[in-house]
């Protein structure tokens, strides 16, 4: 609870004022509700430290789509300095419990696009395709992967195949290879045709 | 064997739901939506209106204190928030303001809403919010969620198009004439963003080379309608378009209202006559399978909500009647409608009733004109009637 700890003593929580007739009232939880008063003053305070990092984390947590939480928290991410091969892991697990949620992987592309290496992605996103291979917000990112660190020859069309190959039903994947044939923007030379074939 | 009769729309039963929906809270589950209650508020008040039920079984008061609650959450400098989440109220000030940004989608549910209501959008602040909108786009005519600060945040993604397009219409009234000082955005290069997202099935996806998805497809189709632009200005194929959508949809099987866990095992360890009857599809005495959704990719399952995206595309390209609208609807009316009201997503056994199910499940039957159903402006998502009164407008009318 932040009003009983001490890290949080200075702060005055902003409670949520829906005035005296709301549309599609929600019954939180008390533990959302105080979380999301200590959010709010935390914003507005525009603090970027330790604890707001603490605090988005929590908040995703009980509402993995609240979209301003996920930019603010990369907003504290960056200025933090924080180790981003971290946040990833951070998001990994995020992902694995919360498969429909496409905030999480929009926040994903902003932290990749800023570290640069996308080592252990191919691999982590295998792990959400044997979850469920035709997860959209998956193959978009994928998508942007591809394009972002030039992974066009890197085992994509090897991965397809597989995909295909136990499901030759997976509309995805069949996308996903139009994508990797057509998407550099190159006309397919006769090899390729002839492969496709 | 006679095909059983096919059950009826039980209103009142609708009715009861939607009003629980609106007049008491909604349960925990939904927290995860808590920033989208703009939405599922507007879809609570959408689906009354369709019922008829807007004017009788909520009162002026009602109805103006909701009004009141969307225009708290009208952001001083133009723009909507999705709910008072990021309200810092009074601490408020120009710097911390760009963790209380205005939200398209938002802005866009708040606008139809305030118009299902009644209200005559006199306190939106239309020129702001117009600006907003001009701003978000980008340069590859796609359009932002949010702007935070100067940045024009969120996914390249054809939803927030269509927020814009639709927001668009509402907000410059006739023939787009409406708040001329307030520079338009680039018609052209959204249309152009559009037809680069049709894919190679010819069904609409969130970009180019996306997988074709019905969701996005419907927001493609709306945003050209009511951008003048659906035809091949905005498609590279009007008629690929039309049959990727009819073949969206599916006939029932068995299997698709077993427990998945059930059906899972009948596959690895059944035996031949309990996987050949998992897939069975039955037929009334015309030949036709009796029961079939809509799903939204090739080869995924039928869904509730995908009724409405694919029926209001064909709806626009007035090609509804290619489908086959009795399987629909009994679809709708007999395996995902609850018995406490509303829809479910799926026709599975234990399921709940959801509010954006619900209503695109009603939202559906209104464009197969159902009895008791108002009829719906399948570009704007709201009643003909809602739509009229905003066209009516003085503004609105005049082009001001």
């Amino acid at each position: 609870m932040y009003q009983e700890d001490s890290d949080w003593e200075d702060i005055i929580p902003l409670p949520q004022d829906d005035g005296d007739q709301p549309l599609a009232q929600i019954a939180y939880t008390d533990e959302y509700t105080e979380a999301m008063s200590y959010l709010r003053a935390i914003m507005a305070k525009e603090e970027y430290s330790q604890r707001a990092l603490e605090i988005t984390e929590h908040i995703t947590e009980m509402n993995p789509a609240h979209y301003t939480v996920w930019l603010y928290r990369a907003k504290v991410i960056f200025a933090l300095n924080a180790d981003l091969r971290k946040e990833i892991e951070f998001l990994n697990e995020k992902a694995l419990r919360h498969e429909k949620n496409y905030q999480i992987w929009h926040h994903r592309q902003l932290v990749m696009d800023k570290l640069g290496d996308p080592t252990g992605e191919s691999e982590f996103i295998e792990q959400m395709f044997e979850k469920d291979a035709k997860n959209y917000h998956v193959w978009s990112y994928r998508q942007w992967l591809v394009k972002r660190f030039g992974l066009w020859d890197n085992g994509e069309l090897e991965y397809v195949q597989k995909l295909l190959e136990r499901d030759v039903r997976n509309n995805s994947a069949w996308n996903h290879r139009y994508f990797l044939v057509f998407g550099k923007g190159d006309t397919p030379n006769q090899n390729v045709v002839e492969r496709e074939m | 064997m006679t095909t059983p009769p096919s059950a009826s729309l039980d209103k009142p039963r609708h009715v009861r739901y939607w009003l629980r929906c609106l007049k008491s809270c909604l349960p925990e589950e939904y927290t995860a939506t808590d920033l989208n209650r703009m939405t599922l508020g507007c879809f609570c008040v959408a689906a009354l209106d369709l019922l008829g039920e807007l004017q009788f079984l909520t009162s002026p008061e009602d109805r103006k204190g909701w009004i009141e609650w969307i225009y708290r959450n009208q952001l001083p400098t133009g723009g909507f928030r999705g709910s008072p989440a990021t309200d810092f109220g009074e601490k408020r000030n120009e710097t911390n303001a760009v963790w209380d940004p205005p939200n398209l989608p938002a802005s866009f549910f708040a606008v139809a809403t305030l118009v299902n209501l009644g209200d005559d959008l006199g306190g939106v602040k239309r020129r702001e919010l117009l600006e907003l909108v001009t701003r978000m786009q980008r340069g590859d005519g796609s359009f932002g969620e949010s702007l935070v600060g100067e940045e024009v945040v969120g996914a390249t993604d054809m939803r927030f198009v269509y927020m814009a397009a639709a927001l668009r219409w509402m907000l410059r009234g006739r023939e787009g004439r409406g708040c001329e000082d307030v520079k338009d955005f680039d018609v052209d290069r959204t249309v152009a963003y559009i037809k680069s997202a049709q894919s190679y099935d010819f069904g609409v996806s969130e970009k180019m080379f996306g997988e074709s998805h019905a969701g996005m497809t419907y927001c493609a189709v709306a945003t050209l309608s009511l951008l003048g632009h659906l035809d091949e200005s905005g498609l590279q194929s009007v008629e690929g378009l039309t049959r990727w959508l009819v073949h969206r949809q599916v006939p029932f099987e068995k299997k698709d209202e077993m427990d998945e866990d059930d059906w899972q095992y009948i596959q690895k360890y059944g035996t031949e006559e309990e996987k050949a009857d998992g897939t069975k599809v039955e037929l009334g005495t015309d030949g036709r399978p009796i029961w079939g959704g809509f799903h939204g990719r090739c080869n995924k399952k039928a869904d509730t909500c995908y009724s409405f995206w694919i029926g209001a595309s064909l709806d626009m390209l007035k090609k509804l009647y290619l489908i086959d609208i009795n399987a629909n609807r009994r679809f709708l009316l007999e395996k995902t409608r609850h018995i406490i009201g509303g829809f479910m997503k799926l026709p599975q056994p234990g399921g709940s009733p959801d509010i954006l199910h619900s209503f695109l499940g009603l939202a559906a039957l209104a464009l197969m004109r159902e009895e008791g159903v108002n009829r719906l402006d399948a570009a704007l998502c709201i009643s003909m009637q809602a739509k009229e009164r905003l066209m009516a407008l003085e503004w609105w009318a005049e082009g001001r």
